[in-house]
C-alpha cells in the first residue's frame, strides 16, 4: 500500500513539536494511574494506525514483555512499602508498593518508546532540520550534511568491498589477518571521503556559504488542520498543568491514589484528545482517500525457479496465480 | 551596483606559480569573454585548463602567486566583493556527487540563496523557475542519495542559477556522466547561453557535441593559450601539430583535416555527410577493406544463461549468454542499467548469479579456490579507482597488491618497476594517489590490476574522464596485453574507443545479449548507437567505422590529382 502522506504526517514541524512535547511530559510526568492509561493507550493507537505491523510487533514483542519484566523485577529488588504480598526466600518482602511502582514506571518507559517511534514517522529529517534552524540554522546545516553524506559513506565502503574483492584482497583468515584488511578499506574510504570533502568545501564556497546574513528557506505551510492541532496541544497542556496538582498520585509508602475532581476529569478529556489526534486524522484520511493496492511484491525472490513456483514471473512482476497462493493478497486486491 | 557589464572577465597577460612550485601553471595569458559568448576550453591534462577556470571564480583561486591583472564585471580583482562573485559567477565542478550538500533536493535548490540571505519569497520563486525550467518536478520531494549520476549533475547546475549568475563556469562537468546525460547536460548549457544570454565557460573532453555550440574555442598547452579562435577557424597547423588538438576534434573536422580539403570545416555528422557527398557521389567507389583479424577459437569467458539480482525490485541479468575469445580486446556497450557493470562483476567473483553458470578458461567459476582465481586467472579494475589507494605513495600502494604474491622483497620491486614502466607511471610512483591527475590515477589503479598478473583483466568504465591522446595510450598498453594473450573485457560507453581499438564487442539489453561480433559485424548494423565516422560514410563505405578507415578509403577513391 502506498503511504499516506496526509492528516499527522503532514504537520507542520511546529505543531508536531507541540505535540511530542504535550505527548511526552504527559507520559512521563504524571503520576495519576488515569493520565498514564490514557497517555499508553493513545500512543500504543496512535502508533498503530501510522505504523501498522510494524508497531504492533514492537508493542506485542518487546513492549509488553518489558513492562511485565520491569514491575517484576522493581518488585524483586525493591523492599518499600507496608502491604507486603509474601516473604522471599532472601528474607525480603516482595511488597505490592514496590510492584505497583514498577509497573508505573514501565508503562512511562513504554508509553515514551511509543512516542519516539511514532517521531521517527511524524518527524523526518527536514522537519528537524526546519525546527533547529529556528534557532541555529548552522546546526540545522549540519545536520542536513551529515543526512546527505551518511548514505554517501556507505555506498563508498560499499564500492571499496567490491573493488578490493575483485582484485582478490584477502578477506578471510585469522583474525589478525581480517582486521589489517578491515584497516586497509578504511583508510582507503577516509583518503577518499577527505579528498572529495574538498569537492564539498568548494561547492558551498562557490555558492557563497558564509556570506553574512544567511536566511533559512521555509518550505512548510501551515494548513488548517496545524491551527487545530496546535489548539487543541495548547489547551490539553495548560489544562493539564493546571489539574496536576490534583491528580498527583503517591506510591510510597501506600499506594495513594485521589479520585479526578472536575478538572481532572476535564483535562483527561483533553489529553485523551489531543493524544489521539494523530490515529484520528489518518482514520479520516483514509476514508476520504482510501489506499489502493500495490501489486509489486516485495519480499522473497532469488532466482527464477524459485519465482515460478512462487508465481512470480521473470521479470518481478507478479501472476495472477500469485494472487492467489497468498490469500492476504486477494484481500487487498479486492479492496 | 552599475556595472555596465559587456565584458565578463579580461585577463590582461595573467601568469600564475602554484607556491613551491618554479614553473608558472598559467603564462601569460590574455583573454576576453563577452556576456553571452559560449567558450569551450581544451587541452591535454595538466595543461593549466582547471587552474584558469578556477582563477575566473574568485572563491576558488587556488593559493599561489597571480601576476598580471584580472576584471570581473568591469571590475578589479580587489574591488569584486564575494556576495557579487557569489551571485554573478557560477561554477560547476567535475564529481556530482561530492557537490551535493543535503539531504533533499528542495534543501540543496534552497542553499544558494539561503546564503545570498534572500527572503523566503524571492527563494521560493527562483525555486519555482528553475523547477519548471529543468522539469524537476518529479524529483523536488526525494532524497539526493537516491539520485542517478545524470539527474545529480543537473541539481548541481539548477542549485547553481538559483543564484543567478550571468556567467557559469564548469570544469569538466561531463567526465563522470554517461554518454546520455551528457549529452543532456550540454543541451541544456547550450539553451542557457542561447535563450538566457548567460556566459559559458567550460572544459571538456567530449568535443563531438559541444564544438558546435561554441562560439569560442581555447586551446591550452603548457599553461600557454596556444589557439583563442572559433570552431570553423581554427588553424589547419594547429591540427598538424599538436597530436593532443588533433585526437581532440570531432570526426567530420579531423577528416577534413586528414584530407587536407579547403573551406571551411565541418562540425557535425550531417555536415560531414554533405562534404562526403560533394567529393564521392557519383563514382564508382572501392569500398573495400582489410578484415577484422580471425578470434580465436578458445573461449576465455563463457557466460551461459545467467541470472541476477540485486534486490526485490527486479532482474538486472535475465539469461545473459555470452562468450568472449581467449586474446581478445573485448567491449560490453549498452545503455545504463542494461547491466554491463553486473555482467562483469559476476566473471569477476565479486557477485555470486542467482542461476546459471561463468566459465573462465575453461573451468566453472565455482571451481576456482579464491587464491587460484585472483592469483592469475581475473581481476577487475572499478570504476571509481580511488576504491583501491590507501597509502601516502602509489608504489606502497602498488607494493600491496602483491602483498600475498609469495615472491620475497628484490622481486616484488622488480615486477613493480616493470609494470610502472610499461604503463609509462615510473616517474608518479613517489607522489600521493590523489596528487596525480584523474588519468594518471586510472593508470596506476591498472597497474595494481596487472600486478595481479591476470589471465583475464576486467575493466569498468577505463575511458571515463580521459582524453582521446591518453585513451589511445591506454588502448596500446591493452592491446599489448592482448598480443601475450591475455584477454581484456571491458565495460564502456565510449563507442568510438571501442570502434577503433576493439576486436569485439557485445551489446547488452535489459541484461542480456542484443548484438555480438568483431567491429566490422557489430557496428556497420547500427543506426544509432555507432561512431560518427561510420554515421557520415554510411551511403559510401558500409564498412567503415572509424576516421582512418574513411580517410583511408577516401584517398584511394579520389583521383591522384587533388
Amino acid at each position: 500500500m502506498t503511504k499516506n502522506r496526509l492528516g499527522f504526517r503532514s504537520a507542520h514541524p511546529v505543531s508536531a513539536l507541540l505535540f511530542f512535547v504535550l505527548a511526552v511530559t504527559a507520559s512521563t510526568a504524571s503520576t495519576h494511574p488515569l493520565t498514564l492509561g490514557i497517555c499508553f493507550c493513545s500512543a500504543a493507537v496512535c502508533d498503530i494506525a501510522l505504523q501498522g505491523k510494524k508497531a504492533a510487533r514492537l508493542l506485542t514483542r518487546v513492549l509488553l514483555p518489558m513492562l511485565a519484566l520491569v514491575s517484576a523485577f522493581n518488585g524483586l529488588y525493591n523492599h518499600y512499602g507496608v502491604t507486603v504480598l509474601f516473604r522471599m526466600r532472601s528474607g525480603n518482602n516482595f511488597t505490592l508498593e514496590a510492584l505497583v511502582y514498577g509497573l508505573v514506571f514501565a508503562v512511562k518507559a513504554c508509553s515514551a518508546v511509543l512516542w519516539l517511534d511514532l517521531t521517527a514517522e511524524a518527524l523526518p529529517s527536514d522537519k528537524v532540520i526546519f525546527l533547529f534552524g529556528r534557532f541555529s540554522p548552522r546546526l540545522a546545516l549540519v545536520i542536513s550534511m551529515v543526512l546527505r553524506f551518511l548514505p554517501l559513506i556507505r555506498r563508498q565502503a560499499g564500492q571499496i568491498n567490491a573493488a578490493q574483492k575483485g582484485l582478490g584482497a584477502l578477506t578471510d583468515g585469522n583474525l589478525w589477518r581480517r582486521l589489517r584488511a578491515a584497516a586497509h578499506r578504511l583508510s582507503i574510504l577516509i583518503s577518499w571521503t577527505l579528498e572529495r570533502g574538498i569537492d564539498s568545501a568548494d561547492s558551498m564556497r562557490a555558492r557563497g556559504y558564509g556570506l553574512k546574513g544567511r536566511t533559512q528557506y521555509n518550505r512548510f505551510a501551515f494548513s488548517p488542520l496545524d491551527a487545530a492541532l496546535t489548539a487543541i496541544c495548547a489547551a490539553a497542556f495548560a489544562l493539564y498543568l493546571l489539574s496536576l496538582k490534583g491528580m498527583a498520585a503517591v506510591y510510597n509508602p501506600v499506594v495513594t491514589v485521589p479520585f479526578p475532581n472536575a478538572a481532572g476529569w476535564l483535562s483527561s478529556a483533553a489529553l485523551a484528545a489531543a493524544l489521539l489526534f494523530p490515529a484520528i486524522s489518518e482514520h479520516l484520511t483514509l476514508r476520504r482517500h482510501p489506499p489502493r493496492a500495490d501489486h509489486t511484491v516485495k519480499e522473497g525472490f532469488v532466482d527464477p525457479i524459485r519465482n515460478a513456483e512462487f508465481g512470480m514471473r521473470n521479470d518481478g512482476e507478479p501472476t495472477f496465480a500469485c494472487h492467489l497462493k497468498r490469500p492476504d493478497r486477494i484481500v487487498s486486491l479486492i479492496l | 551596483m552599475n556595472i555596465t557589464p559587456t565584458e565578463n572577465f579580461i585577463l590582461q597577460n595573467v601568469s600564475f606559480t602554484y607556491p613551491g612550485q618554479t614553473e608558472p601553471a598559467l603564462r601569460q595569458i590574455d583573454l576576453r569573454v563577452a556576456q553571452g559568448e559560449f567558450v569551450v576550453v581544451c587541452g591535454a591534462s595538466g595543461s593549466g585548463k582547471s587552474t584558469l577556470l578556477r582563477l575566473l571564480k574568485p572563491e576558488l583561486t587556488p593559493h599561489g602567486k597571480t601576476e598580471g591583472s584580472v576584471r570581473f564585471f568591469g571590475q578589479e580583482a580587489s574591488a569584486f566583493s564575494p556576495r557579487d562573485s557569489a551571485a554573478m559567477i557560477g561554477f560547476l565542478l567535475q564529481d556530482p556527487e561530492y557537490q551535493i550538500v543535503t539531504d533533499d533536493v528542495l534543501g540543496e535548490l534552497a542553499f544558494g540563496g539561503e546564503n545570498l540571505g534572500l527572503p523566503n519569497e524571492e527563494i521560493s520563486l527562483r525555486m519555482a523557475e528553475i523547477a519548471a525550467y529543468f522539469g524537476l518536478e518529479g524529483i523536488l520531494e526525494r532524497k539526493t542519495a537516491d539520485l542517478s549520476g545524470g539527474q545529480k549533475q543537473l541539481l548541481s547546475l539548477a542549485a547553481v542559477l538559483t543564484l543567478q549568475p550571468r556567467a557559469l563556469i564548469l570544469d569538466e562537468p561531463t567526465s563522470q556522466l554517461d554518454p546520455t546525460a551528457a549529452d543532456a547536460l550540454l543541451h541544456t548549457l547550450t539553451r542557457l547561453c542561447r535563450e538566457n544570454g548567460i556566459t559559458v565557460i567550460l572544459s571538456e573532453h567530449r568535443l563531438e557535441q559541444i564544438l558546435p555550440a561554441a562560439t569560442r574555442v581555447l586551446v591550452m598547452e603548457k599553461g600557454r593559450l596556444i589557439a583563442d579562435c572559433p570552431p570553423r577557424q581554427m588553424d589547419r597547423a594547429l591540427f598538424t601539430g599538436n597530436e593532443f588538438v588533433y585526437r581532440s576534434m570531432p570526426t567530420p573536422l579531423r577528416l577534413h583535416a586528414a584530407l587536407g580539403l579547403p573551406g571551411p570545416a565541418p562540425l557535425h555528422v550531417a555536415e560531414g555527410r554533405q562534404m562526403l557527398a560533394g567529393l564521392l557521389e557519383g563514382r564508382e567507389l572501392q569500398t573495400d577493406l582489410p578484415p577484422a583479424p580471425a578470434a580465436s577459437d578458445e573461449p576465455a569467458v563463457e557466460c551461459n544463461n545467467l541470472w541476477f539480482a540485486y534486490n526485490a525490485s527486479g532482474y538486472v541479468l535475465r539469461g545473459l549468454d555470452l562468450t568472449v575469445p581467449k586474446g581478445s580486446f573485448f567491449a560490453l556497450m549498452g545503455a545504463n542499467a542494461a547491466g554491463k557493470s553486473t555482467a562483469l562483476s559476476v566473471m569477476g567473483g565479486v557477485l555470486t548469479p542467482g542461476s546459471g553458470t561463468v566459465k573462465l578458461l575453461g573451468k566453472p567459476l565455482k571451481k576456482y579456490s579464491r587464491k587460484e582465481l585472483y592469483r592469475g586467472t581475473a581481476a577487475l579494475l572499478p570504476q571509481k579507482c580511488e576504491t583501491l589507494f590507501a597509502a601516502a605513495t602509489i608504489r606502497e600502494d602498488l607494493l600491496s597488491a602483491l602483498a600475498d604474491s609469495g615472491l620475497n622483497k628484490e622481486e616484488k620491486l622488480q615486477r613493480m618497476r616493470e609494470t610502472a614502466r610499461f604503463l609509462d607511471i615510473e616517474p608518479l610512483l613517489e607522489r600521493h594517489p590523489y596528487d596525480v591527475s584523474g588519468g594518471e590515477m586510472q593508470r596506476a589503479a591498472l597497474a595494481m590490476v596487472l600486478l595481479r598478473d591476470p589471465q583475464i583483466i576486467l575493466l569498468d568504465e577505463p575511458t571515463k574522464g580521459i582524453d582521446n591522446v591518453m585513451k589511445r595510450a591506454l588502448a596500446q598498453k591493452l592491446l599489448a596485453l592482448c598480443a601475450e594473450g591475455k584477454t581484456v573485457v571491458m565495460v564502456s560507453h565510449d563507442t568510438e574507443f571501442a570502434a577503433e581499438y576493439c576486436t569485439g564487442c557485445a551489446m547488452l539489453f535489459r541484461g542480456r545479449t542484443a548484438a555480438v561480433g568483431d567491429k566490422r559485424r557489430f557496428f556497420p548494423q547500427h543506426y544509432f548507437y555507432t561512431t560518427a565516422a561510420a554515421k557520415m560514410a554510411r551511403a559510401y563505405f558500409p564498412q567503415a567505422v572509424t576516421e582512418e578507415e574513411v580517410t583511408a578509403l577516401c584517398q584511394k577513391n579520389m583521383p591522384a590529382a587533388t
